[in-house]
């Protein structure tokens, strides 16, 4: 299969009065073409920082200060902003948390898909306007409503048009960063129901970054956890469901209720998230951990494969049937 | 009227007016937030209201909190009706009935420490106890919601203390006096998955030990399902059905309702099947009510749903919905 994006350890940080932060510490995954991958975590643990750094997007005092992020062969973090400048839209592209505030309010919404269309793609404007309608429809909203503001629309068509922006210029690689949140249950469902669709239609390969377990588990083909800046454990998601090997994705699977299985009891993980400014060289988790033993509170155990496609970073992984 | 329960509202109406237009041609139009609702709590049950943002959950709990006046209907706990009752006593049946907000870290006054703030309920209430008798409340109920021991937390101002614990302090807050009955605005949809858990089982745990009665509002079906023995589903100000959790999950009669099961219970089986559950619309609750409030986005709409109101009938032991075409509907799934 070829691999359209690859992350390599990712490092980084941001520089604050008391310390470095290390926001995101040596992440690594990759996607394959058409693929689904659920990033994964609750809020604070470095998934939109993930997400910020392939896309070049971290400002001081945030840097990224290891790592590469290889797009179709090709490394995000040293190319020159007029590439960057290139292949944003074009290749890779955002559908933001909050698409309320991710439209202009005094241009009309096809002024908006519009404008991205004419900076990369050699059209006229009426060619724009016809493919701007074309992008509407295909969000399911009537296309001749391109006239409209911002203002006119609801919240889950604020986030259709959020998601035909995105689409515009026929990117490899879409970002969906929290994008339902803050939506009802419904609109969300129907929203990631789009998502899903067009993923298949158009062969996109997508990174879902959610906060929802069992929405991710639903529809993602991966799934990687992520946890106080690191990821945790990537696998197939069928093997994270049936065999979640990290204590933390054990844990955080237990913590919601299911409908289909109402005697299941949910049990919540003690304790919370570390500070990340100066955080000392273990494992991060270990605070929280139940397992955790001498040398998880010394080192930071090494994120390796310990399957066909399953990865993990856990001191306990070979030892033992810890699960 | 039945001994067992605790509350009673019936026909409650809330309406706010919605100004718009321009100077000259201002125009005042009635929006119902909540439309005709009745419902009983019985004593020692956890009655789940879910609903999607707007549909009226937040402004039915706070006019049986009597945070808000009704514009019609009568609220009656403990046999007493709400409605018609001066200030004074007003006061006096706040004791027995509190609150648990949505967020955190916007309902803990920051200027004051735990002591203070779990000590105004006291204060306002049960003035005339002694400072060690009141401090000995306080320490039993910071203890109660388990974060031990309590000395430690005492003394500390709110931003020193994560979300999870902060919901633990407002849950203290509404405890404190010893109410039995106690809403529950969204309590856990501002906090993290691993947190959320806890503050979900110690209100079970609180429930089973001071024989509470909770009305629970969420937008999360799975987590009402978890928590309750009942759930009323709204939509647009009305009760759309009402019944045991478990007929709620496993036999939903409302369209509404499916497609809030389906979506939770298998998200695959809804994306294929989309179209067949629910159409895309507006919610427009300005709107005059002619028909039933669903029908715009309802997939299985015939010609009396745009002209008649339907009303929330029996169909089963306790379990009721609102919807003309429900049998047919039951009928055309089995």
């Amino acid at each position: 299969m070829n691999t359209v994006l690859s992350v390599e350890n990712l490092s980084t940080y941001f520089k604050t009065d008391k310390g470095i932060a290390k926001a995101v510490e040596n992440v690594s995954f990759s996607l394959n073409k058409g693929e689904m991958l659920g990033l994964i975590g609750e809020s604070g643990c470095g998934k939109t920082t993930v997400a910020q750094s392939i896309l070049r997007l971290i400002e001081y005092p945030g840097k990224v200060v290891s790592g590469r992020v290889l797009l179709n062969g090709r490394d995000l973090i040293k190319a020159s902003d007029k590439d960057l400048a290139s292949m944003r839209w074009k290749e890779i592209s955002v559908i933001p948390q909050s698409a309320m505030n991710a439209l202009n309010p005094i241009f009309t919404i096809g002024d908006q898909i519009m404008e991205s269309i004419l900076i990369h793609e050699n059209v006229s404007k009426r060619e724009a306007l016809k493919r701007t309608k074309t992008l509407l429809e295909l969000v399911g909203i009537d296309g001749e409503r391109w006239r409209s503001y911002p203002h006119e629309f609801s919240g889950g068509m604020k986030q259709r048009v959020a998601i035909a922006m995105a689409l515009a210029c026929n990117p490899k690689l879409v970002i969906s960063d929290e994008s339902t949140t803050g939506l009802d249950v419904l609109t969300q469902a129907q929203v990631i129901a789009l998502i899903k669709n067009l993923q298949k239609k158009m062969d996109l390969s997508v990174i879902l970054i959610s906060h929802d377990l069992p929405m991710v588990t639903a529809i993602c083909d991966k799934i990687a956890i992520m946890y106080a800046g690191n990821i945790v454990e990537w696998a197939p998601t069928e093997d994270i469901l049936k065999n979640a090997r990290h204590p933390y994705s054990q844990a955080l699977l237990n913590a919601s209720p299911d409908l289909g299985n109402p005697e299941k009891e949910v049990v919540s993980i003690p304790g919370s998230v570390p500070n990340l400014v100066n955080f000392p060289n273990s494992c991060r988790f270990h605070t929280r951990c139940p397992l955790a033993f001498d040398k998880c509170r010394q080192e930071n155990p090494e994120f390796k494969e310990v399957r066909n496609g399953h990865y993990t970073a856990c001191f306990l992984e070979g030892v033992g049937n810890h699960g | 009227m039945d001994k067992s329960n605790l509350l009673n509202v019936s026909n409650l109406k809330k309406t706010f007016i919605k100004k718009s237009g321009t100077f000259l041609k201002r125009k005042k139009t009635e929006v119902y937030a909540v439309n005709n609702i009745n419902l009983e709590v019985k004593k020692g049950e956890i009655l789940g209201i879910i609903g999607e943002s707007g549909c009226g959950k937040t402004t039915t709990a706070r006019m049986i909190m009597r945070l808000m006046k009704e514009t019609e209907g009568e609220i009656s706990f403990e046999g007493v009706n709400l409605c018609n009752l001066k200030d004074s006593e007003t006061n006096k049946i706040r004791k027995k009935m509190q609150m648990i907000f949505q967020d955190p870290y916007d309902t803990l006054n920051p200027g004051m420490r735990i002591l203070d703030i779990l000590m105004e309920p006291i204060n306002a209430h049960e003035k005339n106890l002694p400072y060690q008798a009141k401090y000995q409340r306080v320490v039993e109920a910071i203890e109660a919601i388990e974060l031990r021991p309590a000395e430690d937390f005492i003394h500390r101002y709110p931003h020193q203390l994560s979300g999870g614990q902060r919901q633990r302090i407002a849950i203290a807050r509404a405890i404190i006096l010893k109410p039995s009955f106690i809403a529950a605005d969204e309590p856990t949809s501002m906090l993290d998955v691993s947190v959320r858990a806890g503050i979900l089982n110690l209100l079970l745990d609180l429930r089973k030990k001071m024989g509470l009665t909770m009305m629970f509002i969420t937008h999360d079906l799975s987590t009402a399902s978890y928590m309750c023995d009942r759930i009323a589903v709204m939509y647009q100000g009305k009760i759309v059905e009402i019944g045991p959790t478990k007929k709620i999950i496993h036999k939903p009669s409302h369209p509404y309702t499916k497609a809030l099961v389906a979506v939770v219970k298998d998200l695959n089986h809804f994306i294929k099947n989309r179209e067949k559950l629910i159409l895309d619309g507006e919610v427009d609750s300005t709107k005059e009510e002619k028909g039933c409030p669903f029908v715009s986005r309802c997939p299985h709409k015939e010609d009396i749903c745009h002209s008649q109101v339907p009303n929330l009938e029996a169909i089963d032991n306790g379990h009721s919905v609102s919807c003309h075409c429900h049998t047919e509907l039951l009928e055309r799934t089995s």
